[in-house]
């Protein structure tokens, strides 16, 4: 009996890492609304494609996209504030 | 690699994720076995679960980076800008017992206008004036080629009386004219017999303005434009 360790040819899903780097980025709020959308068709993609890798870096991604989305809106309110 | 195609295979009709399986999956199989599609579940979402907790950590820590350079806050620890911004007892002059924490707009960058509490690094003369330096806030209050002058505890711009609702106590010493050079600011604390500043040490240069105070956030009965 052979005991192997294999896994079969993956890569990571750039648009899961797009949504990760939007979203660190923040752009004022863009980034994180941006990075939203990318990490929903992300997520999806990955249910659908066994060599796609990065549904840790998507959803990372989307929680930090959506404390910038919060963010971006207190900063709107401060802007027009002044 | 056909071995490892038919396992696929058979862990994708289980109902297995295909992308992971161990090597306990594969002797299964190797056993003549269907593995076991629960197998290395937990495993997986362990993984999942902290790297989803450090790339979050990471993320949000860039993306409060980011954000710091556009809002940033601070607290209010002298009594130079009472009453509209307290500072904390037992220091003298300070109304509260819990001193003020403001936010500053740090973009987008735009041109002060009069009335507006500033943020702004003191220029160097403050500390041997005042004996204190570092990061001032005061209210901007004469513009660039203005005529500041101060009678009786009231100020006007260039011969013209300067409403100023804010001011609750004035100072009462002799008069005094200031011109306000190009490209730099006159400021006045509030609290004008308790507040070293423009008057005592000169004006600020743009450069030197951080940008404005546009809410106090804490304490929370506070919170609210100053």
């Amino acid at each position: 009996m052979t005991e192997h360790t294999v896994s079969g040819p993956w890569r990571v899903d750039w648009l899961a890492v797009a949504t990760f780097v939007l979203a660190s980025l923040w752009l004022l709020g863009v980034g994180s609304l941006l990075a939203l959308v990318l990490g929903r068709r992300s997520l999806r993609r990955l249910r659908t494609a066994p060599e796609l890798r990065g549904r840790a870096v998507a959803w990372a991604g989307i929680t930090v996209a959506i404390v910038g989305v919060a963010l971006a809106a207190m900063w709107v309110a401060l802007v027009l504030s002044v | 690699m056909e071995h490892v195609a038919e396992f696929r295979a058979i862990l994708s009709r289980s109902g297995a994720d295909p992308r992971t399986f161990t090597s306990v999956e594969i002797r299964e199989h190797d056993a003549g076995r269907t593995p076991d599609p629960q197998h290395g579940r937990w495993r997986r979402r362990a993984l999942f679960v902290v790297a989803w907790i450090v790339l979050t950590n990471v993320g949000g820590a860039v993306m409060l980076t980011v954000v710091e350079h556009t809002t940033k806050a601070y607290a209010i620890p002298s009594s130079a800008m009472e009453p509209t911004l307290h500072c904390a007892r037992p220091a003298p002059g300070c109304e509260a017992g819990t001193m003020d924490r403001v936010l500053v707009l740090r973009f987008p960058s735009r041109t002060p206008k009069r009335g507006d509490i500033v943020v702004f690094k003191a220029p160097p003369a403050a500390l041997s004036k005042c004996g204190a330096g570092g990061t001032f806030t005061k209210r901007l209050v004469g513009l660039p080629g203005e005529t500041v002058t101060e009678r009786n505890g009231l100020i006007s711009i260039d011969g013209k009386p300067l409403q100023e609702p804010y001011v609750e106590h004035r100072y009462e010493g002799p008069s005094a004219s200031w011109h306000v050079p190009a490209g730099a600011y006159f400021v006045l604390g509030d609290n004008r017999p308790q507040s070293c500043d423009s008057r005592v040490w000169g004006t600020v240069p743009r450069g030197n303005i951080v940008g404005p105070i546009v809410a106090r956030y804490w304490p929370l009965d506070r919170i609210g434009s100053p």
